[in-house]
């Protein structure tokens, strides 16, 4: 996979040389410039970085105020501060303030390559996973408690994701600006991804404070949602409505039960409830999604001593029976 | 965990089943036919929308499923067209009654196996 590296120094000279030795001698990045802190956040918003080598004297944002920056919005990027007025106070500074590395200037081009090189490979020395579903996989890394960050790119769009987790607690998300909540929920929809896992986490504090299945549940029905909302816009018809029968009243539905099972057979109720639409819904498109087709018919126990079963339709009819009813007849007659 | 699900698997008409503990954690997901193509958290949303229905059947034009909830877990059985419900619904009840916790045996009973 090919990685962004973003350098960052308002001396254009130097930092032209050095994106032509770095792209020279990595072919497995894309080296990105800014002039200064103010333009590198502005490639942030827009490019997936993976590394940040930044000067640390610059115009308008300096080296630290880009840090700063860097460590509020988009902790999991790796930052190397390039100083030509190093003093170990800077360093512990730069250090407390984040950055990975800070590098004493002149240095050679070669040297920088290499520790670049190091620190990317470092971002999948844990493994690579290619053409998976993520729930279960980050499942997996929450019940083992591991500390990491999992990166992943969704392999349909090409967007890229990062979630840290803390002894299996997810938190962090970040899915290019989106951050948080917000974020974890867009990732986790994706499907299939290729994953990057690192053995180590930057990011401090829980931003999350979820637990991964109630992520993955949301991330799916907010998926369900969008992908609902697009069909509704493609089509006048709810492609995920429910398959119903042609429309038959109540009345007539009774009269038909009680002359196949018996005017006694445990048939309390028949009647529309409109209720039951969107419940229906939601079955249907999650049928279609198991690839089972829409909805035809559902029976339903509450704990309750009788059962509902539930015919699609606009509106849904609902027929409530007794124990004593031969359900799996009255099923089989309903679904006709 | 297979052992305790084969009764069911072994029913004529059963594609799959999948049991999850009451907070969704999948615990055991087996297909008879193919692979299933959905991954458990798929299944566990269906049986979401349920909310908590103790009991559901569910037709679907390509299948039907049966979804069972009990104190131990989430019990779902993915059947063709034309399942056997009936012997699906027994099969089930004796599982999950054989999944119950056994209550806990003091002094050295409980060394030995039982």
């Amino acid at each position: 996979m090919i990685k962004k590296v973003l350098l960052v120094d308002d001396d254009r000279e130097m930092l032209l040389d050095l994106k032509e030795s770095v792209s020279r001698k990595i072919d497995t990045v894309t080296v990105l410039t800014a002039f200064n802190g103010r333009e590198a956040l502005k490639c942030l918003r827009s490019q997936d970085v993976a590394m940040v080598i930044t000067d640390l004297k610059m115009p308008e944002m300096d080296g630290m105020e880009l840090l700063a920056a860097i460590m509020q919005h988009y902790t999991d990027i790796p930052v190397i501060l390039m100083t030509g007025f190093g003093t170990p106070e800077t360093e512990r500074l730069a250090k407390q303030g984040g950055a990975l590395e800070v590098i004493a200037k002149p240095f050679s081009a070669d040297a920088l390559a290499r520790r670049i090189q190091l620190l990317l490979s470092q971002q999948s020395e844990g493994g690579t996973l290619n053409n998976v579903s993520p729930a279960m996989f980050l499942q997996l890394i929450e019940m083992e408690q591991r500390t990491c960050t999992v990166r992943l790119e969704h392999l349909r769009t090409g967007s890229k994701g990062i979630l840290s987790f803390d002894q299996g607690e997810l938190i962090g998300a970040r899915a290019g600006d989106v951050q948080g909540l917000d974020a974890a929920y867009e990732i986790l929809a994706w499907e299939p991804v290729r994953i990057d896992l690192q053995n180590s986490c930057q990011t401090r504090g829980n931003r999350i404070q979820k637990n991964m299945c109630q992520l993955i549940l949301e991330a799916a029905r907010r998926k369900d949602e969008k992908t609902s909302a697009a069909t509704t816009a493609r089509a006048p018809h709810d492609l995920t409505m429910p398959a119903s029968a042609p429309s038959e009243s109540p009345a007539r539905i009774r009269s038909r039960i009680e002359r196949a099972v018996g005017a006694t057979c445990g048939l309390e109720q028949v009647a529309e409830d409109p209720s039951w639409s969107e419940r229906l819904q939601q079955m249907s498109r999650q049928g279609e999604r198991l690839k089972l087709g829409k909805l035809t018919l559902a029976c339903v126990n509450w704990g309750e001593p009788h059962d509902h079963i539930i015919r699609p339709g606009a509106p849904p009819v609902v027929v409530i029976v007794s124990p004593k009813c031969p359900r799996e007849k009255l099923m089989q007659l309903l679904g006709e | 965990m297979r052992g305790i699900f084969q009764d069911l698997l072994a029913i004529d008409g059963v594609i799959g089943v999948v049991f999850f503990t009451p907070s969704g954690q999948p615990v055991f997901e087996e297909f008879v036919v193919g692979g299933g193509g959905a991954s458990a958290g798929d299944w566990f949303s269906l049986v979401n929308v349920l909310d908590k229905a103790q009991e559901a059947e569910l037709v679907f034009e390509k299948g039907r499923l049966y979804v069972r909830r009990g104190p131990e877990g989430v019990l779902v059985v993915v059947m063709g067209l034309v399942g056997p419900t009936g012997m699906v619904r027994l099969t089930s009840d004796i599982l999950l009654s054989g999944l119950r916790e056994p209550k806990p045996v003091r002094g050295l009973k409980r060394f030995f196996r039982r």
